[in-house]
């Protein structure tokens, strides 16, 4: 006998037990912390009171006319560019789609009136100005029919981006549907009458969060 | 001859030589090599760069992009690609640990078809934070997006192509709301009101929003997550309490869920494509985007009809 003594701890599942509830809640605290890096806070806002977010705080209409607007603006550029250079001497005066050229030709959400535009509370759509309003070419949108529904301006405008200027567009609604056209679109102006800018959450915001930018 | 008008000639022939030489290597230019990471991409790029770029699927077209897990020859494709048009919002990870591992991080351009999509929730989810919806392929509006953005990036990688790119993207934009505008037609005619669905899957909120059709309760707002037995109960009794005649289910994937709700609810259920499956092929979005339409178009009718 050396006068050492073993202790055997009796036969049981609790160590096994233990392992698995460790296994499950490392399981659940990994699967937690994969929703939770697919979730954009309702809190997470840095906007300023003057902007309103597409994503958080538009109605499900009011949402779908701003997705439509958004890509509306880039071909909107282009089709400005065919009117300018191969349309002819008087387009190139006026270098810029009507409504119903949207509606009739290109078929083009929000301004073709089909069973969308209808579920969307029928919003209508004009150019204000054809070209150089301040720099800015100006689609209004007002007369929408749904509770809760905004009022539009799409701006097309040049806009400074580091050394140049690039084409640009920029969404505003007001609360108020019947919201004329405003005299003007400065952007301290329509502050003050109550318009206010929709800021996107986009693919690019999404990838920087999902890389950790 | 005199001594500097040779002088002059000779340097004159050797410019005319290196103008040729120049001439010579953009004629031989490889055209570029683009890789895509799922279906609707690669239709997308196809009908942007017709053929003046190749197309490459950086997996085969059996995978399935929802829970891929890479494999060796996948890298060997990013190595030999100019391009890669990823998703990146949420349905194509993998690629990037495909890039990473082929040590391609620093010098392969990555196109983000979404940086310009203005992107939505997931339809119908319940709780505080808002979850931010990938399938901005499954629709038309955020598709046509996506292509405008990867024909500019593609034409800022090729600018001698860059105008064809664009030309063409423009017109597979046209055709895209062609391809849509004779449904919407059909469901201007109805009262669509009568209407009211519940989706499988998130997959669908872009589509049902161009469309103005809402959705009442997504059964399994993301991919493989399956509801607890106290959620489905849940999401049933919101289903009979909103009065919802329709489920949409997924074509390509059968869950047993659809027909427990089915038949627990009475809905008349239709099924969707997530265009995830298949051959890739230039013509597959359009296809499968013609299918959703006369599905949707279908289940709208009927549920007007029967109301």
């Amino acid at each position: 006998m050396s006068g050492q003594r073993e202790i055997i701890e009796p036969a049981g599942a609790r160590r096994e037990t233990l392992a698995v509830a460790g296994v499950i809640a490392a399981i659940f605290a990994i699967g937690g912390f994969a929703v939770s890096q697919r979730q954009v806070e309702a809190t997470e806002s840095r906007l300023f009171d003057w902007q309103i977010s597409a994503f958080h705080d538009m109605t499900d209409a009011d949402q779908a006319i701003y997705n439509a607007l958004s890509t509306a603006s880039v071909e909107l550029w282009w089709i400005h560019g065919d009117l300018l250079y191969f349309a002819g001497e008087e387009r190139a005066q006026d270098p810029w789609p009507y409504v119903e050229e949207l509606h009739e030709d290109y078929a083009m959400p929000p301004f073709v009136r089909d069973v969308a535009w209808r579920q969307h509370g029928e919003v209508n759509w004009q150019r204000v100005a054809s070209f150089s309003f301040e720099g800015s070419t100006v689609y209004h949108g007002n007369g929408g029919k749904l509770a809760g529904q905004s009022a539009w301006l799409l701006m097309l405008s040049h806009v400074h981006k580091g050394a140049s200027y690039t084409d640009g567009a920029t969404i505003w609604i007001h609360p108020e549907p019947d919201a004329p056209a405003p005299q003007t679109v400065k952007r301290d102006s329509l502050i003050v009458n109550g318009w206010k800018e929709v800021v996107p959450y986009t693919g690019a915001m999404e990838v920087e969060r999902l890389q950790g930018g | 001859m005199h001594v500097e008008t040779r002088k002059l000639v000779r340097r004159s022939s050797l410019l005319a030589c290196l103008l040729s030489l120049a001439c010579l290597g953009t004629a031989a230019a490889q055209p570029l090599r683009v890789g895509i990471t799922l279906h609707p991409y690669y239709s997308f790029a196809a009908n942007i760069v017709g053929d003046r770029a190749e197309i490459v699927p950086l997996i085969d077209s059996g995978s399935n992009p929802h829970n891929y897990t890479p494999r060796p020859d996948d890298m060997r494709r990013v190595l030999e690609l100019d391009a890669l048009i990823v998703n990146g919002i949420g349905h194509d990870e993998w690629a990037f640990e495909i890039v990473a591992a082929a040590g391609r991080n620093d010098d392969l351009p990555l196109v983000y078809a979404n940086d310009g999509v203005a992107l939505i929730p997931i339809a119908a989810d319940e709780g505080d934070a808002r979850v931010v919806n990938p399938h901005t392929f499954v629709s038309t509006t955020a598709a046509i997006q996506q292509i405008y953005t990867i024909a500019q990036e593609l034409g800022a990688l090729d600018p001698d192509n860059a105008d064809f790119y664009r030309d063409n993207a423009r017109a597979y934009a046209a055709k895209i709301r062609r391809l849509k505008a004779g449904f919407m037609s059909d469901l201007l005619e109805l009262d669509v009101s009568a209407f009211r669905c519940a989706t499988m899957h998130g997959a669908y909120g872009y589509l049902m929003q161009e469309f103005g059709l809402q959705v009442t309760a997504v059964i399994e707002p993301r991919h493989g997550v399956e509801p607890t037995a106290r959620q489905l109960a849940d999401t049933i009794e919101k289903i009979q309490a909103a009065d919802v005649n329709v489920l949409f289910a997924e074509k390509y994937f059968t869950s047993r869920l659809s027909e427990t709700i089915r038949d627990a609810t009475g809905v008349s259920m239709y099924s969707f494509s997530h265009m995830s499956d298949g051959e890739f092929a230039p013509e597959l979005y359009e296809r499968e985007m013609l299918a959703n339409l006369e599905t949707l178009v279908a289940a709208v009718r009927a549920a007007v009809e029967a109301d």
